[in-house]
C-alpha cells in the first residue's frame, strides 16, 4: 500500500514572490530574442562537430541574428556541414545524365560555380552583418547607431530557415519540369531506351533534392543582401538630413552638424567610418557570384545548351544584344535576360541611394569651398600686402576645416575599388565563365 | 607595534563568513592574508560543527545547529525558523569582529538557504542597532544552478536593493560561472578551485592597496580601495591571470579584458560598464614597457564619468602576472533580472507539480543514503584497483 497524503493542489496564480512586481517592470528591458533554453542551444553550437545533434534544432529555432553572432570558426563548420549535403547531388546527377544520354562535361560548371557562390554567400551573410553590428558597438556617433538599430533588429530578428527552405524547394519545380521536357526530347531522339531513360529521370529529379539546402543558403544571402541595402539606405538618410540646413542656407558651416558629416566622410582613419564604404562593395562583389550560382542551380537540366551558347558567343566575338537577336535561341535568351534583369535590379538598389547621397554631399562641398576659399584668400593677401600684422586665429581653424572639406569623399565608396570590382565582374562573365564551360 | 610608532597605518580586516561554501572561502582567504602583516578579526557562522582547519583559521566560531537538508532549503522557509533571540546571542562575537573604526568589514555570503537567511537577519541587526554597513561579497550562482539557489539569490538581492526602504549595502558580485575548460571538471574539484581563485583575488586586492607602487604615476592607496569597496550599489569582482610571459602576450588589452569580463558575466553593454561610478584596478608583476603604459593610459581615459584608480605592483610573493579589479556602481544588470525570471518560472512550475504529487519517500533517511553512496564509492575504488592490477 502506498502512503498517499491528502492532495494540496496549488495553482500558479496563488504563489507570489516578493520581487515579482519589480521583475515585471524590468522584464521589458531584457533582450527578448533568445530564450534561456535557446541560450543553451547556442552554447552547444559553438562546437558543432562535438554536438551534431544541436545543429538542426539550432537552425530551426534560433533567430538569424544569434546564428550570425557565432564566431567565424563554428559558423563555417556549420556551413561546411550544409555544403556536404550538396555533394551527393553531383554523383546522382552524373549517373542520371548517363542514363538519359546527356554528356557529363557541363556538370563540372555547376560544381565550380555552385561552390564559389555558396561560400561567397555564406561569407557575405556573416561579414555584412558584423559590419553593421560594429557600427552599433563603436557608437562614436550615436545618431548613426540610432538610425541603424531598429531596421537591423527587424531584419535579423526572425528565423528564416523554414521560409527559405520551402522557397528553395518550390523553385526546384522549374528544373524538374525542364528535366521532364528533356526526357521526352531524348526519347523522341531515340538516343536512349525507355527503361534507362525513366531511371535517369528519377535519379536526376532525386539529385535536385540535395541541391535544396545549398540553394536555401544562396537564397538567404540574396534576401539578406536586399535587406542590407534597405538598412544602408536608412544609414545614409541622417547624413543627408544633417547637411540640408547648410545647403538651403539656414545654417552656418561652423556647426557641430556639419563638422560631424565632414568627419565621417573624411579621409582620417580614426574618425571616418570605414563600414560606410565597405558594406555596398562587399554586397556587390558577392552578389555576382551568388546570383550566378543561383541561376546555374536552376538551369542544371539545360546546362549543356547554356555552355554551348557561351562558347559560341566567345567564338563569334559579337556584341551581346546583336548576337542574341541574330541567333535567337529561346533557352539562351531566357538565361541571359534572367541574369541581366536580376543584376540590374540589385545594382540599382545599391547604387541609387549612393547617387542620392553623392548629389547632396557634392553640393555641400562645393558650397563650403566657394564660401571658405575667398575668405581665406582675403586673409592671406591682407597679411601678404602688409595691411595686417598677423593673421587672425580663426583663420587657422577655418583653413584646417577647408582642408578637411577638400579631402572629404563625396561618396562613401572608394571609386577605384568600385572600378576594380566592375572590371573583375566583366572579366568573370566574359572570359571566366566560357573558360569553365569549355 | 613598531609600525604604529612610526606612524604607519596598520591594516585591519574583519571577515565574517556565513554558511558552508562561504566558510571555506573565508578560511582560505584568512590563510592567504596571514603572511602579509594584516590584522584579521574573523567569525564563522556555521550550521554544523566546523572542521579543524576552520576552527584554527577563524578567531571565533558560532554554530547554529541545523540539519543539512534544511540548510539547502529555500530561504523563505528558514527565515521564520531563525529566532531573533538566538541571533542576538551572536552580538558580542560580532561586536568584537566588526569594530567601528576598522575599514574593511567583509561579509562572505553564498546562495544556499542558510547563508542568505542568516545573513539578512544579521545585516538587519547590524544596520539597525549599530549603524554599520559591511561590504558583502556575494557568490552569484550560474544560471544553470538549482532553482532554489536562484530564488534565494533573487530574494536576497531584492531585499537589499529594490524593495521599498531597502538596506542598500555595498554588494560585490562574484561570478561562479564555469569557463569552457572547466565544464568537464567534477563538482568538488571545480568548487575547490573556485574557492582558491576567489580568496586569492580578494587577497591581492587588499594587499595591493598598501604595497608601494611600481610606477608613481599610477598609484592607488587604501583610501581609494575603501572608497570603491564601500560604494553602495552593485559591483563586480574581476580576476584574470595573464599566464607566462610570451611574445604574443606582451601587449595585453586590459581594457577589453576587464570590460568584456564584466559585460559578458552581467549581460551588460560595454557602454554601461564604462559609465560605472568607481573602479579600482591592480596589475601584478607586469613588465613596464611602452605598450603597457599606453594600455594603462587608454584604460584611464576610456571610462566616461570617472578616473579609475589604477596601480602597478611588483611583488614575487603574490605570484604570477594577473589583473584584479573591482568595477563598482553598475546599473541593474540583465543577469539579475534573468535570474529572477528563471527563479519565478521554475519555482512556480515545480511548486504546482509538487502540490499534485504524493511524496514518494515518506521516510527520507539521509544517513542511510550517505552510507550507501560511501559503499558504492568503495566498490568503484576496488574495481579501479583491480583493473590496474590486470593492466586493463
Amino acid at each position: 500500500m502506498l502512503n498517499v497524503p491528502p492532495q494540496i493542489v496549488r495553482r500558479k496564480e496563488d504563489i507570489r514572490f516578493e520581487f515579482e512586481e519589480f521583475l515585471a517592470e524590468h522584464e521589458k528591458a531584457l533582450p527578448r530574442d533568445i530564450e534561456p533554453e535557446q541560450a543553451e542551444l547556442l552554447e552547444k553550437l559553438r562546437s558543432p562537430f562535438k554536438n551534431p545533434g544541436s545543429i538542426v534544432p539550432g537552425l530551426k529555432e534560433l533567430p538569424l541574428k544569434a546564428l550570425l553572432n557565432l564566431p567565424w570558426k563554428p559558423y563555417f563548420q556549420i556551413m561546411l556541414l550544409i555544403f556536404m549535403l550538396y555533394i551527393p547531388s553531383f554523383v546522382l546527377l552524373g549517373v542520371g545524365f548517363k542514363f538519359l544520354g546527356i554528356p557529363l562535361g557541363p556538370i563540372i560548371i555547376v560544381l565550380v560555380i555552385g561552390t564559389l557562390g555558396f561560400w561567397a554567400g555564406a561569407f557575405t551573410l556573416k561579414f555584412s552583418f558584423s559590419l553593421f553590428q560594429h557600427l552599433l558597438e563603436v557608437a562614436r556617433f550615436p545618431w548613426i547607431a540610432e538610425a541603424v538599430r531598429d531596421p537591423l533588429e527587424s531584419a535579423y530578428r526572425k528565423n528564416r530557415t523554414k521560409k527559405t527552405l520551402t522557397l528553395a524547394l518550390l523553385l526546384m519545380g522549374l528544373p524538374t519540369v525542364l528535366f521532364i521536357v528533356k526526357f521526352f526530347d531524348q526519347l523522341s531522339n531515340g538516343s536512349t531506351s525507355g527503361s534507362s531513360a525513366i531511371l535517369g529521370l528519377v535519379l536526376s529529379i532525386l539529385s535536385l533534392l540535395f541541391v535544396v539546402p545549398a540553394q536555401a543558403v544562396l537564397l538567404l544571402s540574396l534576401i539578406m543582401s536586399q535587406k542590407n541595402t534597405r538598412i544602408y539606405d536608412h544609414l545614409l538618410q541622417p547624413i543627408k538630413n544633417r547637411v540640408v540646413g547648410y545647403n538651403e542656407g539656414f545654417e552656418s558651416i561652423l556647426t557641430k552638424n556639419n563638422y560631424e558629416v565632414v568627419m565621417i566622410l573624411g579621409d582620417t582613419p580614426g574618425h571616418s567610418i570605414r563600414e560606410l564604404g565597405d558594406i555596398p562593395l562587399i554586397g556587390l562583389a558577392s552578389l555576382v557570384l551568388v546570383l550566378n550560382a543561383f541561376v546555374y542551380n536552376l538551369m542544371i537540366p539545360i546546362i549543356g545548351e547554356v555552355s554551348d551558347l557561351l562558347i559560341k558567343a566567345q567564338n563569334n566575338n559579337a556584341p551581346v544584344i546583336g548576337w542574341l537577336v541574330t541567333r535567337f535561341s529561346p533557352i539562351g535568351f531566357l538565361f541571359f535576360m534572367l541574369l541581366l534583369v536580376t543584376v540590374l535590379a540589385s545594382l540599382t538598389t545599391i547604387v541609387l541611394p549612393l547617387i542620392k547621397l553623392w548629389w547632396v554631399i557634392r553640393k555641400f562641398r562645393l558650397k563650403a569651398l566657394s564660401e571658405l576659399d575667398p575668405f581665406l584668400f582675403d586673409e592671406i593677401t591682407d597679411t601678404a600686402l602688409g595691411r595686417k600684422e598677423k593673421m587672425e586665429e580663426e583663420a587657422h581653424v577655418v583653413f584646417a576645416l577647408r582642408e578637411y572639406i577638400y579631402q572629404m569623399k563625396t561618396s562613401p565608396i572608394d571609386p577605384i575599388r568600385l572600378a576594380q570590382i566592375t572590371i573583375l565582374y566583366t572579366f568573370y562573365v566574359w572570359k571566366g565563365l566560357p573558360k569553365i564551360a569549355g | 607595534m613598531f609600525r604604529r610608532l612610526l606612524g604607519r597605518i596598520e591594516l585591519e580586516v574583519s571577515i565574517t563568513a556565513i554558511g558552508d561554501f562561504a566558510g571555506n572561502v573565508g578560511e582560505r582567504l584568512i590563510n592567504q592574508l596571514k603572511p602579509f602583516d594584516v590584522k584579521i578579526h574573523s567569525l564563522l557562522i556555521a550550521s554544523n560543527k566546523p572542521t579543524k582547519t576552520q576552527e584554527k583559521a577563524f578567531n571565533r566560531v558560532f554554530t547554529y545547529p541545523m540539519p543539512f537538508e534544511k540548510t539547502i532549503a529555500s530561504r523563505k522557509k528558514l527565515l521564520p525558523e531563525i529566532k531573533t533571540e538566538e541571533v542576538s546571542a551572536l552580538e558580542k562575537d560580532l561586536q568584537k569582529t566588526v569594530k567601528n573604526d576598522s575599514r574593511f568589514h567583509f561579509f562572505i555570503i553564498s546562495s544556499d538557504g542558510f547563508s542568505t537567511a542568516f545573513a539578512s537577519k544579521v545585516l538587519e541587526m547590524l544596520f539597525q542597532q549599530h549603524g554599520i554597513t559591511p561590504i558583502i561579497f556575494y557568490i552569484l550562482p550560474d544560471l544553470n544552478a538549482p532553482s532554489i539557489e536562484l530564488l534565494n539569490t533573487s530574494e536576497f538581492i531584492y531585499e537589499i536593493f529594490y524593495k521599498p526602504n531597502p538596506l542598500r549595502l555595498p554588494l560585490i558580485l562574484i561570478d561562479l560561472k564555469p569557463a569552457s575548460d572547466e565544464e568537464e571538471m567534477t563538482a568538488s574539484s571545480f568548487f575547490s578551485k573556485k574557492q582558491d581563485e576567489l580568496s586569492i583575488a580578494v587577497r591581492d586586492l587588499v594587499v595591493s592597496s598598501f604595497l608601494s607602487p611600481q610606477v608613481e604615476e599610477f598609484n592607488a592607496t587604501i583610501d581609494d580601495l575603501s572608497d570603491v569597496l564601500r560604494l553602495k550599489g552593485l559591483s563586480m569582482l574581476v580576476s584574470k591571470e595573464l599566464g607566462e610571459i610570451n611574445e604574443s602576450q606582451k601587449a595585453i588589452r586590459v581594457n577589453d579584458l576587464i570590460v568584456d569580463a564584466v559585460a559578458k558575466s552581467m549581460m551588460l553593454k560595454r557602454e554601461d560598464v564604462y559609465r560605472s561610478k568607481q573602479a579600482y584596478i591592480a596589475w601584478f608583476n607586469v613588465e613596464l614597457d611602452f605598450q603597457t603604459n599606453f594600455e594603462a593610459k587608454k584604460l584611464v581615459t576610456s571610462f566616461e564619468t570617472i578616473r579609475p584608480h589604477l596601480k602597478f605592483v611588483k611583488n614575487e610573493e603574490l605570484g604570477i602576472r594577473a589583473v584584479r579589479a573591482i568595477i563598482a556602481g553598475l546599473p541593474t544588470p540583465p543577469r539579475i533580472i534573468r535570474t529572477m525570471q528563471l527563479a519565478r518560472d521554475l519555482r512556480k512550475s515545480i511548486m504546482t507539480r509538487e502540490g499534485t504529487l504524493y511524496d514518494p519517500y515518506p521516510n527520507f533517511d539521509f544517513e542511510r543514503i550517505q552510507e550507501e553512496t560511501q559503499s558504492l564509492e568503495n566498490l568503484v575504488f576496488e574495481a579501479r584497483n583491480s583493473a590496474k592490477r590486470f593492466h586493463l
